[in-house]
């Protein structure tokens, strides 16, 4: 008897349908086994929605919002790792994390903020915050201070090779000033 | 620049919505693509990369690698998108749903018909 070759993200189908019985998994298959599949899983209401496509990754998105035309929020190299991810979101019942890749300039801009309001908001001079804008590396403190400045939070997340997702808290981590209320929007 | 997704959508819907109808699937597919590209060159920073396959902050329009047949549709192709389906009918008609099937938009063709599915 010949034997059938699934595609990974068949496999993937059928280990979630035997970890969560009670799930509805929806393999949506296109119309060339080359082309994108999606695999729609939701357990108890909560969706997670996989692609996959031959050459790429697992792209494993989890959100309360849609987004149109957006590729995956986190994406895992093989079908081991995307799968850890996936159990971990439904029984979690938490949401993936998409990193829109901006930078410090962008991130300033999107919040319309000039150099010279986050200068005033940090107690520093307009030119340092280009060169921050500029750098490769800076501090994590400096970071911090510049993400609060556009009133934001700054988290570090470590997403690991087996799927778990940890935020990392660096020792002695200290509060910096909070943001000016004269400047909040 | 500078629109959140929200109103890039929109901006983008709405010039679906002024622009000419298309006259078959061919057209369409381009129309959508388009205008969806103009729209995110105009609001946003991020280059176009459809490569890449984990979310950049684009707005990507379908792609042939995306696409499915529709049962019972010969002339009706489904582009599916992460949280989105967009189908386009060979008379150049348009329509995108959410995947719980919500209807956000929809374009008679040049004949004046629509995607018209159940």
């Amino acid at each position: 008897m010949a034997s059938i070759s699934l595609m990974p993200i068949e496999t993937l189908e059928r280990s979630l349908k035997e970890r969560f019985p009670d799930a509805q998994v929806v393999l949506d298959r296109p119309r060339k086994a080359s082309g994108a599949w999606f695999l729609d899983i939701a357990l108890n209401q909560h969706p997670v929605i996989v692609q996959w496509q031959q050459g790429k990754e697992f792209g494993v998105s989890s959100s309360p919002e849609k987004v149109f035309g957006e590729g995956a929020d986190e994406v895992y190299k093989d079908e081991e790792a995307a799968y850890g991810r996936i159990v971990s979101l439904l029984l979690s019942r938490t949401f993936t994390s998409p990193p829109p890749a901006v930078s410090l300039k962008e991130l300033r801009k999107e919040n319309g903020l000039s150099q010279a309001e986050i200068a005033e908001i940090l107690e520093r001079q307009q030119g340092e915050i280009s060169k921050i804008e500029r750098r490769k590396d800076v501090l994590v403190s400096t970071l911090a201070d510049y993400v609060r400045a556009v009133d934001g939070e700054l988290q570090i997340i470590v997403r690991l090779r087996d799927g778990r997702i940890r935020r990392v808290q660096l020792e002695d981590a200290v509060e910096s000033n909070p943001r000016p209320a004269a400047l909040a929007r | 620049m500078g629109l959140g997704k929200a109103e890039r959508f929109q901006e983008f819907l709405k010039r679906l919505e002024k622009s000419t109808p298309a006259s078959s699937h061919d057209d369409a597919f381009k129309l959508l693509g388009e205008t969806l590209n103009q729209v995110e060159d105009e609001f946003t920073n991020i280059p176009f990369q459809p490569e890449h396959w984990q979310t950049d902050g684009r707005m990507y329009p379908p792609e042939e690698d995306n696409a499915r047949e529709v049962e019972g549709r010969s002339d009706v192709v489904r582009y599916r998108h992460k949280a989105h389906n967009t189908f386009i009918r060979d008379n150049g008609a348009i329509e995108i749903r959410d995947v719980d099937g919500k209807v956000l938009f929809e374009k008679c063709g040049s004949d004046g018909r629509g995607v018209d599915l159940q």
